[in-house]
């Protein structure tokens, strides 16, 4: 073949060679030499789009402020019943023991202990926070000041270094405000009051009113460990991801503390407000019809959290990346739930299934009290919902970029995009075969959603 | 890395491809290049699926792009090429018979 090249054909050979390797270099150069953005990077993914307003309709004159002990939590007697619902926590009890008894897969004793160990290690939680670094004070300087932009950043930097995956911001204002609860989890009430630094007594948490943003980041749970639900196995990530919270949120507080500021926490799992709203506000992605934060670099394979603070920032805005339109046509969370917990209308609703839902909002509803009845029937969180997501996918292939672009700027493929997963992807997989895998650390890929 | 190959592999299947129809004095018209673009985009979009499906360990999705994006990928370059090839030949019929 060289033998028969002209002169001219060889310079033509040598050319597009030449730009094959110029522009696989020029990628990997751009990358060195393009400097990271100086302002808040919000175009972690180019088809996301940012909005005013959530693409979840809010009524803010509806809304109030919500009871968390109201939700299935600690609240299931409230619905069902004192005698059922110890029937229901005794079946979560005996469920994981039976199972682990009969060897069944995703309950066997690695699993258990696997779990047991995920579990294991949590930081003490708390409302005002460990309080043991060095303010600035202490070490003689002032204390530190940004503008709100650059604060924005330095959290957001921070917190991903500490080990979140997305990072926005909501500024209180009277309706914002509404999602922080009026009665945390352990029945303490949340007060807003005109006071310089917070406080804690046996009844009450105090906000200062100056304390005007929330923090709001995601975690990244273990995708391909959550489709082994709703087994032991496939639960525990969601079990190691608030475990890492707890030493993720000590260290936020403790940052916030050594710069001179305060930082508000949760007292407990899934305290202070309204994870989902907040995470819908701050733009880490848009409500679902499994009624929960559902991103556009994750789906919904996230654990949503909040902290209070007086530092200030630069709020973020919402966003719309065509989930919530696609979750119109999609039903799979739906459809796989095995206690129909989930809405199957269309459209959401501003209807709510019972009080354990805030209303105020328009949502995909779910029956809490027959999804906590199947928890106990399988004996762990289930996730199952969660794995047949969609958008519960890696970023590695260029296809998902492809499919979840194009379902943000149009919703007409999103039915053919729905049976195309069906067909090309199994939601659940063998448990044992997750011991073989050699997934990486806590199974995630840190790299997702940003920058390679 | 594999993705540089793949545009050096590419690269030189394009000249043997333009020197090939060079000498044998073979035009492609524009729904010819068309169906060829489109089934080499096809292909190189079902390398990168089936490579990085099986890397997020889903080997039922890599598998089955090969049937969803390479075989049509790899149809329609044929039928492209096919189709100006049969083109020239039956021109080139014409030419011998008027001569």
């Amino acid at each position: 073949m060289a033998g028969n090249l002209s002169r001219r054909e060889l310079l033509a050979a040598i050319g597009l060679a030449g730009t094959a390797v110029a522009l696989n270099a020029g990628e990997a150069a751009a990358d060195q030499l393009d400097p990271r953005p100086t302002t808040i990077d919000r175009s972690r993914l180019w088809w996301v789009k940012e909005s005013d307003k959530p693409t979840t309709e809010i009524d803010w004159q509806q809304m109030k402020r919500f009871d968390e002990t109201k939700t299935t939590r600690k609240g299931m007697p409230l619905y069902v019943g004192a005698d059922k619902a110890k029937e229901i926590a005794d079946l979560n009890t005996r469920t994981p023991l039976e199972a682990e008894q009969e060897q069944r897969p995703g309950y066997t004793t690695k699993d258990i202990a696997l779990k047991e160990a995920t579990n294991a290690g949590r930081v003490p939680m708390s409302f005002l926070g460990p309080n043991k670094a060095t303010t600035p004070k202490d070490r003689g300087v002032p204390m530190y000041e940004g503008t709100p932009e650059e604060n924005t950043q330095i959290v957001t930097a921070a917190l991903r270094h500490m080990g979140a995956a997305t990072v926005g911001v909501v500024e209180l204002d009277s309706n914002t405000e509404k999602l922080i609860y009026s009665i945390d989890s352990d029945g303490k009430a949340i007060v807003f009051e005109d006071v310089e630094v917070g406080s804690e007594d046996e009844k009450k948490r105090v906000l200062p009113k100056k304390a005007r943003w929330v923090i709001v980041y995601t975690i990244q749970m273990s995708t391909e460990t959550m489709r082994r639900s709703p087994t032991m196995l496939g639960s525990q990530t969601t079990t190691l991801t608030y475990t890492r919270h707890t030493q993720i949120q000590a260290q936020l507080q403790e940052f916030l503390r050594a710069l001179g500021y305060h930082g508000y926490g949760e007292a407990s799992t899934n305290a202070l407000g309204i994870a989902p709203a907040f995470g819908v506000l701050a733009g880490l992605g848009e409500l679902s019809r499994l009624n929960r934060l559902v991103t556009p670099e994750y789906g919904p394979m996230v654990r949503v959290f909040k902290m209070v603070t007086d530092l200030p920032l630069a709020p973020t805005k919402p966003i719309d990346a065509g989930i919530l339109e696609f979750c119109k046509n999609c039903k799979k969370c739906a459809e796989a739930c095995p206690s129909k917990s989930l809405s199957f209308d269309r459209e959401p609703t501003w209807e709510t299934k019972g009080g354990w839902n805030s209303p105020g909002h328009k949502a995909w509803f779910e029956d809490s009290t027959s999804c906590r009845a199947y928890w106990a029937a399988v004996g762990t969180n289930c996730g199952i919902c969660f794995a047949s997501c969609p958008y519960a996918k890696s970023d590695l292939a260029s296809v998902h970029t492809l499919v979840k672009a194009t379902a943000s700027a149009t919703p007409i493929f999103d039915g053919m995009f729905r049976k195309l997963d069906d067909v090309f992807y199994d939601d659940f997989k063998d448990p044992e075969e997750w011991w073989r895998q050699n997934l990486p650390e806590m199974g995630i890929d840190t790299t997702q959603g940003h920058k390679k | 890395m594999q993705f540089l190959l793949i545009g050096l592999a590419l690269g030189l299947l394009i000249t043997v491809l333009v020197q090939f129809l060079n000498k044998n004095s073979i035009q492609l018209r524009w729904y010819e290049w068309l169906l060829v673009g489109v089934g080499v985009f096809l292909i190189v979009f079902n390398i990168d699926t089936f490579v990085y499906s099986r890397a997020e360990l889903e080997p039922k999705a890599a598998n089955l792009s090969l049937l969803f994006l390479g075989l049509p990928g790899l149809i329609f370059v044929v039928l492209g090429l096919r189709l100006a090839y049969s083109r020239a030949k039956s021109r080139a019929s014409k030419d011998t018979m008027a001569a």
